[in-house]
């Protein structure tokens, strides 16, 4: 069987463009968002959207279960009796909430996560 | 239709579905879905090379279909023909420009495969995110392209059919 000298060029082309792709990648997401934990307007937490967590956050009977999985936060259990907050789900772009008001806890997105998948997908 | 091309159809239908068969029983190596090695494109690659790209198409779609119903589900069907498509789109334009051996053209169609899975992943998930995954998934679509490209090569050159090319 032939190999080319195409199918060389090819293959190292192709290994390269998926490396680099790969590190630009890598390095865009560690520059990714955080989910901030604010009760009463006071920052309690802050967790980077790029690793999975899982934190029970509570004040005396009050408990919020923030998880982040893949570049998602989300409220996953709490003994609010609304439960709005767990009913919000997964935020993941810059600026979005989750408001859990018995509780007055806010998990809110900062940073250019989102900003910087798009800038990858364009 | 002749009775030697259906029974060429259904030899390597047949074959193609063996090793869909086969690759189901692989571990998935990787977190997202659907996504395999590309085992039938052996098949496929001697269907291209052997019999035409419009022989190849149908019986890549068959396969598609066929192997979907058997052993996976009506998401995985989604997930391969998207590609499959795109694959033997790009197989199918590689040969054309006669440049290319069996490995060239196999690790072209292994990327290609690997890039309309991501596409549709992330259509059906509706998660960017998921184009993280694809730096990955080439340099495996590689690497199983060559592997793929070495024995088609083999195969297509003991299996020498007549009548075409
Ligand atoms: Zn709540």
């Amino acid at each position: 069987m032939k190999i080319r000298k195409a199918d060389i060029v090819l293959v190292l082309v192709l290994l390269l463009v998926a490396a680099a792709a790969g590190i630009f990648m890598l390095a865009v997401r560690d520059t990714g968002g955080e989910a901030v934990v604010l009760r009463d307007g006071q920052e309690v937490l802050r967790l980077p959207l790029s690793e999975d967590a899982e934190e029970v956050i509570t004040e005396g009977e009050d408990s919020n279960t923030v998880v982040i999985r893949d570049g998602t936060a989300s409220v996953t259990q709490a003994n609010c009796p609304d439960k709005v907050c767990v009913h919000t789900g997964e935020i993941r772009y810059e600026g979005q909430t989750i408001v859990c008001l018995p509780h007055k806890l806010v998990v809110k997105i900062e940073g250019g996560e989102e900003q910087s998948v798009d800038a990858v997908t364009q | 239709m002749t009775t030697k091309r259906i029974a060429r159809y259904g030899l390597l239908i047949a074959l193609a579905l063996i090793l869909s068969y086969l690759e189901s029983l692989l571990p998935v190596f990787v977190a997202v879905p659907g996504v395999k090695m590309g085992l039938p494109n052996i098949v496929i690659m001697f269907a291209l090379y052997s019999l035409g790209t419009k022989d190849a198409v149908i019986i890549s779609l068959i396969r598609v279909v066929l192997a979907g119903a058997m052993f996976g589900n009506v998401f995985a069907i989604l997930y391969s023909a998207a590609g499959a498509v795109l694959s033997l789109l790009v197989m199918a334009l590689l040969l054309k420009t006669k440049r290319f051996g069996p490995i060239g053209v196999s690790v072209a169609g292994g990327v290609a495969h690997n890039v309309g899975q991501i596409i549709v992943a992330i259509l059906v998930t509706e998660t960017a995110q998921i184009v993280f995954y694809l730096p990955v998934l080439c340099i495996s679509g590689i690497a199983a392209g060559v592997l793929i490209g070495i024995v088609s090569g083999i195969v297509i050159e003991r299996l020498k059919i007549e009548d075409k090319r």
